[in-house]
């Protein structure tokens, strides 16, 4: 009887979890679905039916807008010719851009005029902060003095950088995080009065906290990178050559790193490379006037 | 003998409810849909139509109309003019790229008006009304969201969802959808 009682027990047991296991294999785990193909099926379609998907409004009537096909392929070829003649001057045009700048921390870094004499790097601010040990041995550099983007900055370099590492190599990294992490947006930057601290922050702030930016955005976080790590650097203007030849207005960072000067391009890096992005990282003269080209009175020399 | 029969029916009855009790608990997880984000979810939608990236702008205009202002320059990432259709009016930008002697819109930013996405988040929705349609974010910062899809390749950036919170108290402010950056393509 015992014997017959525990074999019903175990079957009682095992028809349970059998039901259990069926119920299980239907499992929808929450997850970020791989794209089948973005570009296949974009459409302007009128809502013709009200969302699954929960809303907050009832959705209004379907639209007559007439449904839009999905664009073929999209082409890279140039729309225009070559820009006319280059200029390095910086724009006069007002910014458009958002106000995307974290309000809560306003830029405790006064704004200073462009300066008519050749760009300088500053010297290496004494300022620095030893109370954490990856600032006391990586990010030994200068702060921009605003909480947000610096706190922004030293998260990243903690995630990117070591303390083992050398000066150029904890660079890399950071180009590299900066190559990989952040998208490319059109928004026009106002440089009236030049790349000023208070400019700087402003765009690198922007950029670090939204990862989209243009390029004066990326030549001005490359720049607060550098900095903080103790290689002082400045924004340069200038212009690169783009694929039908024209030259385009562009920024990008010079930085000085034991004793020499070297050019540091991440947007075209990243854009422009067929992804050999590092041979925008810590470049010459010699080679970068190949596909850029500045003032280069107003600029350390880089040889 | 009795009572070994009652004993044996009480232990059955408890070994199946703790079986179904299980099951139930399982079923319950596994039942649940949940949160999720797929390329199903990058349009957005104001006024009755949805409007997605990869179209010509001609279609965007031809939806929302004239009224729009507009710039252009000459693209760092791209082999010709970025152009932006700002409706300000509508509280929306559309940005495009080159696509030969067309454009193509690559971002829209939506910072006002009766925007909503796919899932009904709006400007003045909070962070937790985001997580809890979305899931978490594929990257976060305190100022913004990003849900991801993979890139085609490996020198893209893949399409995505973007929601800010530039206010810094978890209340979106604006958000947004951009297109894959075919990086390695330029």
């Amino acid at each position: 009887m015992k014997r017959t009682a525990a074999i019903l027990l175990l079957l009682a047991m095992l028809f349970g979890l059998a039901a259990c296991g069926g119920g299980t294999s239907a499992s929808t785990e929450p997850s970020v679905e791989a794209s089948a193909d973005v570009s296949a099926a974009p459409s302007i379609e009128p809502s013709v039916a009200p969302s699954e998907e929960p809303s907050e409004e009832p959705s209004e009537a379907p639209s007559e807008e007439p449904s839009v096909e999905p664009s073929e392929e999209p082409s890279v070829e140039p729309s225009v010719e070559p820009s006319e003649e280059p200029s390095t001057e910086p724009s006069e045009e007002p910014s458009s851009e958002p106000s995307a700048v974290p309000s809560e921390a306003p830029s405790e870094t006064p704004s200073t005029a462009p300066s008519e004499e050749p760009s300088e790097i500053p010297s290496e601010d004494p300022n620095v902060e030893t109370s954490g040990s990856i600032e006391e041995t990586v990010a030994v550099g200068t702060k921009t003095g605003d909480d947000v983007l610096d706190d922004a900055v030293l998260e990243v370099i903690e995630d990117v950088c070591s303390a083992d590492a050398s000066l150029e190599d904890n660079l890399g990294a950071l180009f590299d995080w900066m190559t990989k992490n952040l998208t490319y947006r059109n928004v026009t930057v106002d440089l009236s009065n030049g790349y000023t601290d208070e400019l700087v922050t402003d765009i690198a702030k922007t950029l670090i906290t939204t990862y989209r930016g243009a390029c004066e955005h990326n030549a001005a976080l490359m720049k607060v990178f550098c900095d903080r790590l103790g290689a002082p650097a400045i924004c340069v203007s200038g212009d690169f050559k783009n694929e039908s030849g024209a030259w385009v207005e562009h920024a990008w960072c010079i930085c000085e790193i034991d004793g020499a000067y070297r050019h540091i391009d991440v947007l075209y890096g990243r854009n422009h490379t067929h992804g050999n992005a590092r041979t925008m990282f810590l470049v010459t003269d010699e080679k970068f006037s190949a596909t850029h080209r500045w003032n280069a009175e107003d600029y350390p020399a880089c040889e | 003998m009795t009572s070994m029969k009652k004993i044996l029916t009480v232990l059955l009855a408890f070994a199946m409810l703790f079986s179904l009790a299980a099951c139930s608990e399982a079923q319950e997880v596994s039942g649940n849909s949940g949160p999720g984000f797929s390329a199903a979810d990058l349009s957005l939608s104001h006024g009755g139509s949805t409007y997605k990236c990869d179209v010509h702008i001609e279609d965007v205009i031809s939806a929302l109309g004239e009224g729009y202002t507009y710039s252009e320059a000459m693209s760092c990432a791209y082999d010709g003019l970025d152009k932006v259709y700002s409706y300000e009016s509508e509280g929306a930008d559309f940005s495009t790229r080159p696509d030969g002697d067309r454009d193509l819109v690559c971002e829209i930013y939506v910072y006002s008006g009766d925007w909503q996405t796919s899932k009904g988040i709006k400007i003045g929705s909070t962070a937790d009304d985001v997580t809890a349609v979305y899931g978490e974010p594929s990257r976060s910062t305190n100022f913004v969201s990003y849900y991801e899809l993979p890139a085609s390749n490996d020198l893209s950036t893949g399409a995505s969802l973007y929601f800010e919170y530039m206010d810094g108290d978890g209340v979106v402010t604006s958000f947004g959808i951009v297109a894959e950056q075919l990086i390695g393509e330029e």
